[in-house]
C-alpha cells in the first residue's frame, strides 16, 4: 500500500473522516433517519443526491476505457486502468449511499427474495450490481493482460454504463407525481451528465496522478479527453435546454416548477450549474489552446463536477418544493406542519457523506497502489502509441 | 369481486377534523404523523379563504390514501411491501418494507408518513384498535381503509365518526352500493385525475 | 349474562388481579420499546384485556354526546360514538371527544395536591399530602368566616364541574358570585319579549330543512358545536338559502349562500334596517302580529307605561322582576274604548291615538313605527357596513319568502355592551314577520338545548334547609371594582380568568385575597395564583364503577366502567366529601356516585311516567343509556306561538321596565368600545374579537397534545392589517391596549374583515409566550344591565387593540 505510506497525513485524515462517518451511520441506525434533514414533505435528500452523483461519476471511467476497445480509440487504453479503478470506486460509493438511505436496511434481503419487477429501484440495484461486476472483471482482465477478454467485457461495459444511468434516471423519470422528474429526456440527461461529470473527474484524477508521478497521462491524450469533455458538456446542455423549453413553454404546471428552479429555493444550484457547470467550462474547453493547459482543464473539470452536483441537488429538491395538492396545514412532519418542502442536510448527513467519500478515496488509493504501475516503470511506453493516439482522435469539436 | 372505495361529500364536509383525529386514534398514529389530513384548499393558513374580501370562498379537502386502482406507490415498491389486496385496498406489509421511500416520492397525494424514528406516542401507551399492527422506525405507513375494521365488516373509523355523515364507504364493484350510487348520481370526481392513478376515493359536491 | 354484568365482572377481575394486568401492560410496552432493536420484526399488540365504558361527554358544547370507550389494560384506548344511542342523529362524536384519548393523559394534568411556595402568579409549588391540603383549605375558609362572616368565602364551580351537585358552597353558605355575565346579552333583550328561556328554540332543529331562509346571526355551529351543524347542512342540501351575519368569514359563513360581514358590535343596526324595511313596506304579518304579539297593547305616551287592568291580573308575572302586573289593555274598535287584550269579542286597533283619563294613549305598534321613523336605511348601512340594498333584500327574503329561521349564537354578538338592543331588535323582527311557531320558522340558538333536548325527571339531592348558598351582593366579575367582603376563595375549575375580562384587574384582586384554593384538571390560567391546588379527575375516571348521571338528547345516561383516577387525583364528589368532613358534615352528602344516582332515579317514575323503567339497575343493564319515550328519528317537537312565558303570554315587544331608561324600544346605541367613531381608534385601531374553535370549548382542551400539534394561541389578522405592520404568518406579535398585552402567533388570514382581529377563546397562560388574551379584554358594565334578567354581560369582544411584531 505504497500510496498510504507516501501520503501519511492525507491517509490519517481520511481514516479519521471515514471513522467519523461510520460512527455517524451507526448513530443513524440507532435513532432512525430522524437524524437527517428529511421529512414527510422532502422524503429524499443528500444521500439520494450523492447516489445520483456517484453513479454519474463512475461513468466517465468506464466509458473512456471501454471506448478504447469498442471504438478502437487506442489512446484511451493508456488511461483505461485508472479510469476503471475510479469507476469501480464511484459505483461502490453510489451503492453505499442507497443502502445508507434505507430506513430498514435489516430487511434489504427482501429485494432479493421478493423483488417487484415493476420497480425501477429493483432494476437499478440489479444493473448497478452488474455494472460493478463488469468493472471488477475489467480490472481483473486488464491486470492479467488478457486483451481479448478486455475487449469482450468492454463490449458489455458500454451498454451497461448507458443502462445504469438510464435506470437510475428512471427511478425519478417514471414518477408521474413529480412534475420536475417526469420526462422522457431524463435518461439521456443522466447519461450526458454522467459522461461530462465522470470524464471531468477522470481528468482531475489523472492530473493528480500526474502530479504525484504515480501515473503519467500523455499531454495529447489529456487534451483530447478535454475535447471529449467539451462535447459532452454541449450534449448535456442541449438535453437540459430541450427539457427546460418543454417545461416552460406551455406556461402550465411545468412553468411553476421551472420558476422554483430559476427564481425559487433551488435557483442558486440551477444557475450555478448552467453558468458554472456548463457555460464557463464549455467556453474554456472549446478552444484547443486552452485544452493544452492542464490548469485550465482541471479548473474546468472541477466546475463541471460541481455543476453536476448542483444539478443533482436542484433536480431532486425542486420536485419536493411544493405539494401537488395545495392547502394548509400541508404535510405533517416531526417539526410540525409544513406547506413547503424544506430541507437542509444535518451534520450527521454531512459526516456520513464525507465519511463515505473518504472511504472511497482510501479505496482508490488502495486499488491504485496495487494496480497502477508507477510512471517510472512505464517510460518504455513506445512513442508510436502516442503518435497513433493523436491520429485516432476524431472527437475534437474544433475539427469535427 | 369487491373493490372498496369511498365517496366524500364536500358540501357536507365542514372541515371539523374529526376524521383526522379518529384516524390517528384508531391506528395508533404517532406524534408527527397523520394518515388523514383536512386541508383548507389552496390556502396557506388553516381556515383561510380564497378570493378578495368580501367575495370569499373556502372549501375543505379531507385527504388520505386514495387507494388507487393504479397505485403509483405499489408500482415502484421494490419488495412488494405495498400491495393491492383482494378487497381493492392498497396495503403495506411492514415486514417487507425496506424504507427506501420510493412510494413517498411516487404518491401524488403525499398520503404517506415515514417513521423517521421509533414512533413516539402521546399518550405513551398503545392506543387504538388492538388489531392494528404497530410500526417501527424505518417503515412507511398510511391509511389502510381501516383494514382491521373493514375486515370485521365495520366502516372505517373516519366514516363512523364523521359528524356530518359526509363519508360513504362501500363496494365500487357493486353498482347498487351507496357509494357507487353517490358517485354516479352526484358526479363524483377523483383527485389529480390526470395522473392516471385512478383513485378509489371520490369527492362530490 | 348481560353486557354490563360482563363489564362489571371483568372489571372486578381486573381489580383483583391488578398486578397481573399491570404486568400485561408492561409486557405490551416492553414489546414496543424492544423494537428499537435493529432486527426486531414489526409486531402487533400483545393480547390484552379490553372492556367497554359509556358516558355522557361535554355539556359545555351543548351537545352531550354519549361516548363508547374501549379500555385496554386500564387505559382508555378508543373513544367512539355510542352504540347505545339508537337514534342515529344523536349517536355522535367530534374531534373533542376523540382527542380525550390523549387529553385525559396529558402531561399538563395536575397530578398531585400542591401548595404554593413562590409569589402568587409565579407558579411555584411543592407537593403536599391530601390531608394537609384539605386541612389547609378548611382552616383558611374557617378563619375567614370567623373573622369576616359567612359571606366572606367565595365558592364557584365551572359549568361542567357544576353539573349534578354543588354541596360545599351550600354547606358553608358561601357567596357563589351572582351573575355569570356569560353570553346572555341577546337573551337579555329577547327574554322579556318571548320569555326568559326563549333563546332556546321551541321547535326542532331538524326542521331547518323546511325553512326557505336561515339567518345565522352571529352563530357558528360549524366550529363551535360540530355535531349540531348537521341540521343546518341538511337544510343546505335541501335547498334552504343561508345567510350568515358575522364580522368574520367563519366556517358557517363559508357554507352560507351569503355572508354579510357586519362591523363588530353593530349587528343591531343591520337588524333595525331590516325592521325599517319590513314596516315601511308593509311586509309584516298583520294576522300574526294581532294574534300573538303585544303590538296592539296601549301605552301612555306621557308616562311611557303600559295601560293595564286594575282588576284583572296578567297570567304571568313580569319576566324581569317577577312582579304581578295587571292584564294589558287594547283599543276596542267596536266600543271605541280600552278593553282587555284577551277579550274574544274585542277587535283591537293596531295603530291609533286616543285619550284615556285625560292622558294621550297609543299602541305599541304606533310607537314602533314612530321609532323606526327616526332611523334611516342609510344610517343602518353606514353603521353596520352592510349595503342598504342588501339589507332591504334580506328583509324581503326573510319576511316574504316562506318560512324562515333566525339562528343566533350564544357568544359572538353577546359579548358587546349593546347586545340587549340586538336581542330586542331581532325579537321584534321575528314577531312582526310572524316567523315563529310554524313549521320551518323559529328563533333562538339552534343547538343541543331546547326543544330537541327533552329533560328527564330526576330527584335532586337536597341538603337540610339551613345549608344554602349565601347572598351574592356583588357579581364575581365585579369584585375587583366593587367593594365586597370576599376574603377567601375556592373554585372548581378556572373561574377568575375565564369568567371575567381584563384579567390583570381580576388577578390583582385575587392576589389581595387572604386565601385561594383551586380544584382543577389542568394547569389552567388561574392555578398559578392559588395557595392550594387539588387534582381533580376527569369524567372518565372515578373511584367506583359509575359516575355522573345526566340526561342528554332525550336519554338518561349513567357514566359507568370508569378507570381509576389517574395520578393522585380524586373525583369531585370525594373531594367535596373530604372538605365537608372538615366541618363534620360529610354525612349530609352521598357517599358514592352510585348512591347519588340511585337516589336521583328512585321513584322518578312516580313523578313522571316517562321515567317508567329507568332505574339504576336497568340503566346499568343497558350499558348506562336509556331513552325517554319521545326520542327517536321522528321526534320533532313543534312549539307554537300560542303561549309565551310573558305576563300576557304573548310576545311583548314594548319593555315597560326600561321605559325610564329610554329603552322600552330597542333604541340603538354604540357598543362600549367597539364602534367606528370611537376616538380610541386613533390609538387602538383594530377590533379584537374572540370566539369558538373546533379545538376548544372555551379554554378546555388547551392541554391536549394532539391539538397542540395543530393549534395554539394564534391571532388571525387580515392581510391588509398585517402588511401595514410588517407582520407575516408565524411571527410572534404583541397585542395590546391600555388594559394589558399578550404575545401570540400571527396568522395572516383573508377570512377576516380588515380592521378586525380574531382569536379562539382563552388558552391557558402557559401556552403563550407572554400574557394571555384576557389581558386586553373589556370589563365595562352596561348600567342598564343590572336591571336585566341575566344582568350585565361581560363584553369580551367589545375591545380595541393595536398589534405589533413582538
Amino acid at each position: 500500500m505504497e500510496l498510504f505510506k507516501r501520503n501519511k497525513v492525507a491517509t490519517a485524515v481520511l481514516v479519521v473522516l471515514a471513522a467519523v462517518g461510520i460512527g455517524a451511520w451507526v448513530w443513524q441506525l440507532m435513532n432512525g433517519l430522524t437524524v437527517t434533514g428529511m421529512s414527510n414533505g422532502v422524503s429524499w435528500g443528500t444521500y439520494i443526491i450523492m447516489f445520483m452523483f456517484f453513479v454519474g461519476l463512475s461513468a466517465g471511467g468506464l466509458i473512456v476505457a471501454s471506448s478504447a476497445s469498442v471504438f478502437h480509440i487506442k489512446a484511451f487504453k493508456k488511461v483505461a486502468l485508472p479510469a476503471i479503478i475510479l469507476s469501480t470506486v464511484c459505483i461502490c460509493l453510489a451503492g453505499m449511499f442507497v443502502l445508507i438511505d434505507l430506513g430498514g436496511i435489516q430487511r434489504v434481503w427482501r429485494i432479493v427474495t421478493g423483488p417487484n419487477p415493476a420497480s425501477p429501484l429493483v432494476w437499478d440495484m440489479a444493473v448497478i450490481t452488474l455494472y460493478l461486476i463488469i468493472n471488477i472483471l475489467y480490472l481483473y482482465f486488464m491486470r492479467k493482460g488478457a486483451e481479448r477478454a478486455v475487449t469482450i467485457v468492454s463490449r458489455f461495459a458500454l451498454p451497461t454504463a448507458v443502462l445504469v444511468h438510464s435506470v437510475t434516471a428512471w427511478i425519478f423519470g417514471l414518477q408521474i407525481a413529480k412534475e420536475g422528474w417526469f420526462t422522457a429526456i431524463l435518461a439521456p440527461i443522466f447519461v450526458a451528465s454522467a459522461m461530462d461529470s465522470g470524464l471531468a473527474l477522470l481528468l482531475i484524477v489523472l492530473a493528480v496522478l500526474n502530479g504525484t508521478g504515480r501515473f503519467e497521462t500523455p499531454k495529447e491524450l489529456f487534451a483530447s479527453l478535454a475535447g471529449l469533455l467539451a462535447t459532452c458538456i454541449a450534449i448535456d446542455a442541449y438535453f437540459i435546454g430541450c427539457e427546460l423549453l418543454t417545461m416552460g413553454y406551455p406556461g402550465a404546471s411545468g412553468a411553476e416548477t421551472l420558476a422554483i428552479m430559476t427564481s425559487g429555493a433551488t435557483a442558486p444550484f440551477f444557475w450555478f450549474e448552467v453558468i458554472g457547470g456548463l457555460l464557463i467550462p464549455f467556453l474554456v474547453l472549446v478552444f484547443a489552446k486552452n485544452r493544452q493547459k492542464t490548469g485550465l482543464v482541471v479548473g474546468a473539470s472541477v466546475l463541471v463536477v460541481a455543476g453536476v452536483l448542483c444539478k443533482r441537488i436542484w433536480l431532486l429538491l425542486t420536485s419536493f418544493a411544493t405539494l401537488n395538492i395545495e392547502g394548509a396545514p400541508g404535510v405533517m412532519g416531526a417539526d410540525g406542519w409544513s406547506l413547503l418542502g424544506l430541507y437542509a442536510p444535518t451534520l450527521v448527513e454531512i459526516a456520513i457523506v464525507v465519511g463515505v467519500i473518504s472511504v472511497g478515496a482510501l479505496g482508490f488509493m488502495a486499488l491504485a497502489s496495487k494496480l497502477l504501475v508507477p510512471a517510472a516503470q512505464t517510460e518504455t511506453a513506445p512513442a508510436k502509441v502516442r503518435a497513433a493516439a493523436a491520429t485516432d482522435l476524431d472527437f475534437d469539436p474544433q475539427t469535427a | 369481486m369487491t373493490k372498496y372505495g369511498m365517496a366524500i361529500n364536500k358540501t357536507r364536509c365542514i372541515g371539523c377534523h374529526t376524521c383526522a383525529y379518529a384516524c390517528k386514534m384508531q391506528n395508533g398514529v404517532a406524534k408527527g404523523a397523520r394518515w388523514n389530513r383536512v386541508l383548507t384548499e389552496g390556502c396557506d393558513v388553516e381556515d383561510g379563504a380564497l378570493g378578495q374580501y368580501p367575495a370569499l370562498s373556502r372549501s375543505y379537502l379531507p385527504l388520505a390514501c386514495q387507494h388507487c386502482e393504479n397505485p403509483a406507490c405499489q408500482r415502484v415498491c421494490p419488495t412488494g411491501a405495498t400491495y393491492k389486496d383482494e378487497m381493492g385496498r392498497v396495503e403495506i406489509d411492514y415486514d417487507k418494507c425496506i424504507g427506501c421511500r420510493m412510494c413517498m416520492a411516487a404518491c401524488p397525494y403525499n398520503a404517506r408518513s415515514f417513521n423517521w424514528e421509533e414512533p413516539v406516542h402521546q399518550p405513551d401507551f398503545v392506543y387504538g384498535d388492538k388489531d392494528v399492527p404497530q410500526r417501527t422506525k424505518g417503515v412507511a405507513e398510511k391509511c389502510t381503509f381501516c383494514k382491521e375494521r373493514t375486515d370485521r365488516g365495520e366502516e372505517p373509523r373516519c366514516v363512523q365518526c364523521c359528524p356530518l355523515d359526509a363519508r360513504i364507504f362501500g363496494d365500487l364493484d357493486d353498482p347498487n352500493s351507496e357509494v357507487s350510487k353517490a358517485i354516479a348520481t352526484r358526479h363524483g370526481y377523483q383527485l389529480l385525475e390526470e395522473q392516471g392513478t385512478r383513485p378509489q376515493v371520490y369527492y362530490f359536491e | 349474562m348481560s353486557e354490563s354484568q360482563k363489564t362489571l365482572s371483568r372489571r372486578s377481575f381486573l381489580k383483583g388481579t391488578g398486578a397481573a394486568a399491570g404486568a400485561l401492560g408492561l409486557a405490551g410496552a416492553a414489546g414496543v420499546a424492544a423494537t428499537g432493536n435493529l432486527l426486531a420484526p414489526t409486531n402487533a399488540h400483545a393480547e390484552s384485556e379490553e372492556r367497554v365504558a359509556h358516558l355522557c361527554h361535554q355539556f359545555h358544547c351543548l351537545t352531550g354526546c354519549n361516548l363508547k370507550c374501549t379500555i385496554r389494560d386500564e387505559k382508555i384506548s378508543i373513544i367512539e360514538p355510542s352504540d347505545l344511542v339508537k337514534d342515529k342523529r344523536h349517536s355522535t362524536i367530534c374531534l373533542r371527544g376523540i382527542n380525550e384519548v390523549d387529553h385525559i393523559y396529558s402531561e399538563d394534568r395536575i397530578k398531585v395536591p400542591m401548595k404554593r411556595v413562590g409569589e402568587r402568579g409565579e407558579g411555584k409549588f411543592e407537593q403536599i399530602s391530601w390531608d394537609e391540603a384539605i386541612k389547609t383549605i378548611a382552616d383558611n375558609l374557617k378563619e375567614a368566616q370567623q373573622k369576616y362572616g359567612e359571606g366572606s368565602v367565595f365558592i364557584r364551580k365551572s359549568t361542567e364541574a357544576g353539573i349534578g351537585f354543588d354541596f360545599i358552597a351550600q354547606l358553608l353558605r358561601a357567596d357563589s358570585g351572582g351573575n355569570w355575565g356569560l353570553d346572555r346579552g341577546q337573551a337579555n333583550g329577547l327574554g322579556p319579549a318571548f320569555g326568559p328561556w326563549s333563546y332556546l328554540p321551541n321547535r326542532s332543529a331538524w326542521e331547518m330543512k323546511d325553512a326557505a331562509t336561515i339567518i345565522e346571526l352571529s352563530h357558528n355551529p360549524l366550529e363551535s358545536a360540530m355535531v349540531w351543524s348537521r341540521p343546518l347542512m341538511d337544510a343546505k342540501e335541501a335547498g334552504a338559502y343561508i345567510v350568515c351575519i358575522d364580522p368574520r368569514f367563519t366556517g358557517t359563513a363559508a357554507k352560507s349562500n351569503e355572508w354579510l360581514p357586519v362591523r363588530p358590535g353593530t349587528d343591531a343596526a343591520l337588524i333595525q334596517g331590516m325592521l325599517k324595511a319590513v314596516v315601511d313596506n308593509g311586509w309584516y304579518d298583520e294576522e300574526f302580529v294581532m294574534a300573538h304579539t303585544s303590538c296592539p297593547y296601549l301605552v301612555n305616551r306621557t308616562t311611557g307605561k303600559s295601560l293595564r287592568s286594575a282588576e284583572v291580573m296578567a297570567p304571568n308575572p313580569t319576566v324581569v322582576g317577577a312582579e304581578e302586573v295587571g292584564a294589558p289593555l287594547v283599543w276596542d274598535t267596536i266600543t271605541n274604548a280600552p278593553a282587555l287584550y284577551d277579550n274574544p269579542d274585542v277587535v283591537p286597533a293596531l295603530e291609533g291615538e286616543w285619550t284615556v283619563d285625560g292622558q294621550p294613549v297609543t299602541t305599541e305598534f304606533s310607537l314602533i313605527k314612530e321609532w323606526l321613523g327616526t332611523i334611516t336605511l342609510d344610517w343602518a348601512a353606514e353603521t353596520s357596513g352592510i349595503d342598504k340594498q342588501v339589507i332591504v333584500d334580506l328583509a324581503d327574503r326573510y319576511a316574504n319568502n316562506g318560512p324562515a329561521i333566525i339562528d343566533i349564537g350564544l357568544g359572538g354578538a353577546d359579548k358587546y355592551t349593546n347586545a340587549d338592543v340586538l336581542g330586542h331588535s331581532t325579537a321584534m323582527l321575528v314577531a312582526l314577520c310572524g316567523q315563529y311557531g310554524k313549521k320551518g320558522t323559529g328563533y333562538g340558538t339552534y343547538c343541543g338545548l331546547g326543544a330537541n333536548d327533552p329533560a328527564a325527571t330526576m330527584n335532586y339531592w337536597v341538603l337540610p334547609e339551613e345549608y344554602h348558598y349565601g347572598e351574592s351582593p356583588v357579581a364575581m366579575y365585579d369584585m375587583p371594582y366593587t367593594p365586597n367582603n370576599i376574603h377567601a376563595a375556592l373554585t372548581f375549575g378556572d373561574a377568575f380568568t375565564l369568567e371575567a375580562g381584563a384579567a390583570q384587574d381580576m388577578l390583582n384582586w385575587v392576589k389581595t385575597l387572604d386565601f385561594f384554593a383551586i380544584i382543577d384538571l389542568y394547569f389552567s390560567s388561574a392555578v398559578d395564583y392559588a395557595d392550594i391546588v387539588l387534582p381533580a379527575c376527569t369524567k372518565f375516571e372515578c373511584e367506583e364503577n359509575v359516575k355522573q348521571l345526566r340526561d342528554s338528547m332525550g336519554h338518561v345516561m349513567l357514566a359507568n366502567g370508569m378507570v381509576q383516577p389517574l395520578f393522585e387525583s380524586k373525583s369531585d364528589l370525594q373531594i367535596e366529601r373530604l372538605l365537608a368532613a372538615q366541618w363534620g358534615l360529610e354525612d349530609l352528602l352521598p357517599k358514592t356516585y352510585e348512591e347519588l344516582a340511585r337516589f336521583s332515579l328512585e321513584g322518578a317514575a312516580e313523578l313522571d311516567p316517562r321515567m317508567e323503567g329507568i332505574t339504576y339497575d336497568a340503566l346499568l343493564a343497558n350499558g348506562g343509556v336509556m331513552a325517554l319515550p319521545e326520542t327517536g328519528d321522528d321526534f320533532m317537537p313543534d312549539g307554537t306561538a300560542d303561549f309565551f312565558l310573558t305576563p300576557s303570554t304573548r310576545i311583548e315587544l314594548y319593555f315597560e321596565y326600561l321605559s325610564d331608561q329610554g329603552h322600552a324600544l330597542p333604541v340603538y346605541e354604540d357598543a362600549d368600545e367597539a364602534y367606528e367613531a370611537n376616538p380610541k381608534k386613533a390609538t387602538y385601531p383594530l377590533y379584537f374579537t374572540q370566539g369558538k374553535s373546533r379545538y376548544r370549548i372555551h379554554a378546555y382542551y388547551s392541554a391536549s397534545e394532539w391539538f397542540q400539534e395543530d393549534f395554539g394561541p394564534r391571532i388571525n389578522i387580515a392581510p391588509e392589517d398585517a402588511e401595514a405592520r410588517g407582520i407575516a404568518t408565524g411571527d410572534d406579535v404583541r397585542v395590546f391596549n391600555d388594559r394589558g398585552s399578550f404575545v401570540a402567533t400571527a396568522l395572516v388570514n383573508r377570512s377576516l374583515q380588515p380592521g378586525v382581529l380574531f382569536m379562539a377563546e382563552t388558552t391557558y397562560t402557559r401556552y403563550y409566550k407572554d400574557g394571555f388574551l384576557q389581558n386586553v379584554t373589556n370589563s365595562a358594565r352596561l348600567e342598564r344591565g343590572y336591571s336585566m334578567f341575566f344582568g350585565p354581560q361581560i363584553p369580551y369582544n367589545d375591545v380595541l387593540v393595536e398589534v405589533e411584531k413582538a
